[in-house]
């Protein structure tokens, strides 16, 4: 393990902190943290790792990030920007090619199989499901392919829904709504599966794919070790966070709010794109302003989008079997072990209001 | 005779921040600067922006030209610095924290007093009139008794460093926003209290949540600081007939109950930004060079907060995380090494 130098790319980002933390922390490898701004490097400035500037869509910062590692675990990721995931994924790549490095390990995501239904396993075909997320993560992949066929050792990890501490999407914002009376997410409108899988497994899957001599370009799934459907992940949430019972809202009020709700998180979406900085001058000087537009905020963001109830209701598992052949993946997170730390987290780091708690 | 130059020293982040909005409406002041910075690319963009006189690479090519100093550079240059210019005889404004130990801060005071060359730190949170008032509250006993401070601030980290010097000094949010709200605390209380208790998340490296219990003769002063998330951002001061509560960010309002009524005190109409509390003690600066005023904050005023910041680092404990240890699960035995 001494021999290694892994250079984590988006080492400020959730999936990629957690991943300098247990490269550090078990002693994998020495760790190059690379971070697009030093601003990202709060978390992981907490170990004595080494930070370096690595904005993927740079060839010379990568090239200078790549010098003397040999071993590139790929976090990088932009929710917006296309170009970072996949010109920025051939720059990475390329340069690794080009420094010799021992082994890639690609985070891609199943998002590649687009709104996929029934068992899936790593040779379903990729579809686009019109959202930018998943067709730029397959753009990378096939630009991770075309280096692996030009020798490159890369190995492609596919996670499902990706939960724990500092996960925005499946615990921050859940931990959020679900303390948000009236839950709007009706039982009978949450019966698809919910693929989860807690943040420590993906992090397991990328040491094994670090040790594992898998044919270069090999793609993985990487899921939890349950099915749970999302209205027992969200029962088993709200458990753990110790709230009081979810009663949820009848089925049509739910999908009319929801409804409702689209015109205006569009709007109010295109505002902050466009008059951001007027918007923040207003709200920082008026304290009626901040008072209204935390209110709306947290209505839009309290409300599941139409999408939303497409993809709870979903029917959808992704298999790991290949990982469990030819990694030796073994999931160590079912919920009953992964909520409870991201509640403690939650609670820790002020997501949970403690008075709603003791109304339980 | 025409006014003396003024080094700003350092054009990182809390220059182009901080600093360039208030010194943009003081073109006099601005005219006088020699801008400083090891890069001198970024010396020269900043003094494009401001219309300043020169640029430098190193203070020291500029000591005889300057009768002030603004030192802007990452924390652990703050010391060495400024004592480097209060020994020469020139007046500093130094951003906190101003030192690393209560020590250093001795070294400034005793150079700051046998040159006679005033020393102001940037703790622009005394200047807030919330925060004025608040303590003349409590020091008037408008609450009865002081019992309990509970302060806690915080944010994800986004501030647009130009370099990773806050993440390799080992002292994190404490140092940083912390020296705000530990100073507030001492300057509320009067006093220097004692570390009753203090744990920080640093894992051998820099902490960016820290929890701190501090103590003065029965009063206990809570605060809990974040780099990592957003908190409630909220302070209460509780005494033994009412109670105050505020917002960190409100500067100027706060509640206050008494005889079992709330009421909110609005110290101040109008709203200002708080480059308009940076641009107070650049005025300040200019002042107190001319020996018109005196320093709104001094080395001195700030000792007591560096001291405790200091007691806290030397008993820093871990903050349980079990959310951080559970990758021991991860791993069979004979992978784990003593890193975690």
């Amino acid at each position: 393990m001494a021999d290694r130098t892994i250079l984590v790319t988006g080492a400020g980002g959730f999936i990629g902190a957690r991943m300098v933390e247990v490269l550090h922390a078990a002693g994998i490898g020495q760790v190059k943290a690379g971070v697009r701004r030093w601003a990202s490097g709060a978390r992981i400035g907490r170990m004595p790792v080494e930070l370096v500037p690595c904005d993927i869509r740079d060839p010379d910062q990568v090239s200078q990030a790549l010098r003397g590692v040999t071993h590139v675990v790929h976090c990088a990721v932009s929710a917006t920007d296309r170009e970072t995931i996949v010109d920025g994924t051939r720059t990475l790549l390329e340069a690794a090619l080009a420094a010799r490095v021992r082994r890639v390990v690609h985070l891609s995501t199943v998002a590649v199989y687009g709104d996929a239904h029934g068992e899936v396993t790593e040779d379903h075909p990729f579809a686009s499901n019109g959202r930018m997320y998943g067709e730029a993560k397959a753009a990378g992949e096939e630009a991770a392919r075309a280096l692996a066929a030009r020798g490159l050792p890369v190995t492609i990890l596919r996670p499902t829904l990706v939960h724990g501490p500092f996960g925005a999407t499946f615990t921050v914002s859940y931990a959020q709504r679900l303390q948000a009376r009236p839950w709007l997410v009706p039982a009978s409108a949450a019966q698809g599966t919910c693929n989860l899988v807690y943040v420590d497994d993906v992090v397991g899957a990328a040491v094994a794919a670090l040790d594992a001599d898998t044919r270069p370009g090999e793609a993985f799934n990487i899921n939890g070790p349950e099915r749970p459907t999302w209205n027992e992940y969200f029962h088993a949430l709200n458990d753990a966070l110790e709230l009081p019972p979810l009663v949820a809202a009848p089925p049509s009020q739910s999908h009319l709010v929801s409804t409702v709700m689209e015109p205006v998180r569009s709007a109010a979406r295109m505002l902050l794109h466009r008059f951001k900085p007027q918007i923040m001058a207003v709200y920082t000087r008026s304290e009626l302003a901040r008072r209204v537009m935390k209110a709306a905020e947290a209505r839009v963001r309290n409300t599941p989008s139409p999408y939303e109830f497409s993809y709870l209701g979903r029917s959808v598992s992704y298999s790991t079997r290949k990982a469990e052949r030819l990694l030796g993946y073994r999931p160590r997170f079912p919920m009953a072990l992964a909520l409870p730390l991201a509640a403690a987290w939650l609670r820790a780091s002020g997501f949970v209001n403690p008075s709603f708690q003791q109304s339980r | 005779m025409s006014a003396p130059c003024i080094a700003l020293i350092g054009c990182g982040a809390v220059a182009e921040t901080l600093y360039l909005p208030g010194l943009r409406k003081r073109p006099g002041l601005a005219r006088r600067l020699i801008v400083v910075d090891p890069d001198l690319s970024r010396a020269q963009a900043l003094r494009a922006k401001l219309g300043a006189l020169d640029v430098a690479a190193d203070y020291r090519e500029v000591l005889p030209r300057i009768a002030g100093a603004l030192v802007l550079t990452p924390h652990h240059l703050h010391f060495p610095i400024t004592l480097d210019l209060a020994r020469r005889g020139i007046t500093v404004l130094c951003e906190k924290p101003l030192a690393h130990s209560a020590a250093q801060v001795d070294e400034i005071i005793e150079a700051s007093r046998s040159h006679d060359t005033p020393v102001l730190v940037n703790h622009t949170r005394r200047l807030f009139p919330a925060s004025r008032e608040v303590r003349r509250l409590i020091h008037q006993g408008a609450i009865g008794e002081l019992q309990e401070i509970r302060y806690e601030l915080g944010a994800p980290f986004d501030w647009p460093a130009a370099t990773p010097a806050y993440f390799r000094d080992g002292r994190g949010v404490l140092f940083d926003t912390g020296a705000h709200i530990v100073d507030l605390l001492c300057w509320w209380l009067g006093a220097q209290p004692e570390v009753v208790d203090y744990a920080d998340d640093s894992r051998g490296g820099t902490e960016a949540v820290a929890r701190l219990t501090l103590g003065w003769r029965d009063v206990l002063a809570h605060a809990h600081l974040s780099w990592l998330s957003k908190l409630g951002n909220t302070y209460s001061v509780v005494g033994s007939r009412g109670t105050i509560e505020g917002g960190a960010y409100d500067w100027t309002s706060f509640t206050l109950t008494s005889g079992g009524r709330s009421r909110k005190v609005r110290v101040e109409r109008g709203w200002r930004a708080y480059e308009d509390y940076v641009g107070m003690l650049l005025d300040n600066l200019v002042q107190v060079i001319a020996r018109r005023a005196a320093p709104l904050v001094t080395a001195a005023d700030v000792r007591a907060g560096v001291a405790v910041i200091d007691a806290c680092y030397a008993r820093r404990k871990p903050l349980a995380e079990p959310w951080y240890d559970a990758w021991r699960l991860l791993f069979p035995e004979e992978r784990r090494v003593a890193n975690g």
